[in-house]
């Protein structure tokens, strides 16, 4: 038996933007989740807080670390603007 | 009369008025909505629960996130069960009723369909803003007002039989190349929603008269007017990295489909029961584990023990005998099977109930109605 319950693409994900959680469906019921930020670090691994299941996030982590660069260029153009705001 | 049920409870899907993480064994439930005696069928979800009775109403009971319980409610969870008004079907009697993950339907005795619940996926059949969730059944109008014989849910569709022998799926259910040869499928719109048509090629030769949904994949119950008018073909569309999308012809009529997140079980008519799918956490029942059963294999079950009915939930199972037995097996970290342990099951084994006269499985729950001998 492998050690994933199953292997999910990121799409197939729900995300919840206010919580910046992406969720999947868990038999017992409750759902998978993994946030954003674990994302951004790599992790690709989903937990369930009922269970002791967990599956594997297919995703390329290459998207999720260019939006990072994205928003901290975005950040750095906002500092720089209130800069010369001043 | 009493109802027991077991299993999963973080949602208060049990309906024991309270939620927790697992009961592992049957737990009696408070007096609740409905009579004990006159419930007519139990149909589980993700972490709700539906109970049809006989005066044709639905109570409805567990996780509310998406109004899936169609109370109306913004409740998150109800841990006791109530009915859903009777004003919300136009005080029609209810016929039958389904659930899937967060979305739930009914069809009335007049044949019209009613779902409530997610739209995260248009598996509602309506694609339109403000239409992310319904918390009250909606009235579903299929092309030309075809009458709905039964529905069946998916984690992310939703499939109709019409009357006249086709399905609709709404919603999100991918289809495999190449589709089963028997089949027409094409797509079509619904309130603006791409919906899936699926009809025989030759409705002469054979007729579809009953659909089962698991995670991912539909199985279809079909009537083969070219062969003597038997049920023996079982047509598979959908996912199938665990084989659950294998089709087959039996060498016996088959009398119910009953299907899993990823496995399927098939009760003939000379009382066999088949499964096959996943198998990891023992969810086939034939006495061992293992990844996936391609082919269909028999429950590992006394042979003078006849099938009264098979429910599947997510990765368990639950055979409910002719003598009122009831017996589980499968994924048991949430006590599902509900014989007082967490260790995965890959042999029916009995629970200890009186007389169980009918019975029901959510994904990671069961429950039972059953009448107690005169103690």
């Amino acid at each position: 038996m492998s050690i994933y319950h199953d292997e999910v693409e990121i799409e197939d994900f729900e995300y919840d933007e206010e919580e910046e959680m992406y969720y999947y469906p868990c038999p017992c019921g409750d759902r998978f989740q993994i946030s954003k930020e674990e994302l951004m670090e790599g992790e690709e691994v989903a937990t369930c807080p009922s269970c002791s299941l967990i599956i594997k996030v297919i995703y390329d982590p290459d998207m999720f670390k260019a939006e990072e660069d994205e928003s901290a260029a975005l950040n750095e153009k906002m500092s720089n603007l209130i800069l010369e705001k001043n | 009369m009493e109802v027991y049920a077991w299993g999963a409870n973080s949602h208060g899907q049990l309906g024991l008025g309270y939620e927790s993480e697992l009961c592992s064994s049957p737990q009696r439930l408070p007096k609740g909505s409905f009579l004990p005696q006159l419930v007519r069928s139990i149909r589980g979800g993700g972490g709700h629960v539906l109970v049809l009775d006989s005066n044709g109403r639905v109570h409805a009971c567990g996780w509310n996130n998406r109004g899936q319980l169609g109370l109306n409610s913004t409740e998150l969870c109800h841990c006791e069960f109530q009915m859903v008004p009777t004003e919300f079907f136009e005080e029609v009697p209810i016929e039958s009723i389904s659930c899937g993950w967060d979305i739930s339907g009914a069809i009335t005795v007049n044949k019209r369909l009613y779902v409530w619940g997610s739209n995260a996926f248009q598996q509602l059949g309506i694609c339109q803003r403000g239409f992310m969730a319904v918390r009250r059944p909606m009235p579903v109008r299929l092309p030309r007002d075809e009458h709905a014989l039964r529905i069946s849910f998916g984690l992310r569709h939703c499939a109709v039989l019409t009357e006249d022998n086709k399905i609709y799926v709404f919603g999100r259910l991918r289809i495999m190349d190449p589709s089963p040869i028997e089949l027409a499928i094409t797509s079509t719109s619904l309130n603006r929603a791409e919906v899936l048509k699926i009809q025989a090629h030759n409705p002469k030769e054979l007729r579809i008269i009953s659909l089962s949904s698991g995670q991912h994949h539909l199985l279809l119950k079909c009537l083969d007017l070219a062969y003597g008018g038997g049920t023996k073909r079982v047509v598979a569309l959908g996912d199938n990295k665990f084989g659950q999308c294998n089709a087959f012809l039996f060498e016996n009529d088959v009398r119910k489909l009953a299907v899993g997140w990823t496995h399927n079980a098939a009760v003939l008519k000379t009382n066999e029961i088949l499964l096959w799918g996943r198998n990891c956490y023992g969810q086939l029942g034939v006495g061992q584990f293992s990844e996936q059963q391609a082919l269909p294999t028999q429950l590992k079950i006394a042979e003078d023990k006849k099938p009264a009915a098979v429910h599947l939930g997510a990765e368990h199972g639950l055979l409910r005998t002719t003598t009122g037995e009831i017996y589980t097996w499968g994924w048991n970290e949430h006590g599902n099977c509900g014989n007082d342990s967490t260790e995965n099951l890959c042999s029916p084994t009995l629970v200890k109930l009186p007389n169980c006269k009918l019975a029901g499985t959510g994904a990671g729950f069961c429950y039972a109605v059953c009448e107690p001998q005169n103690e």
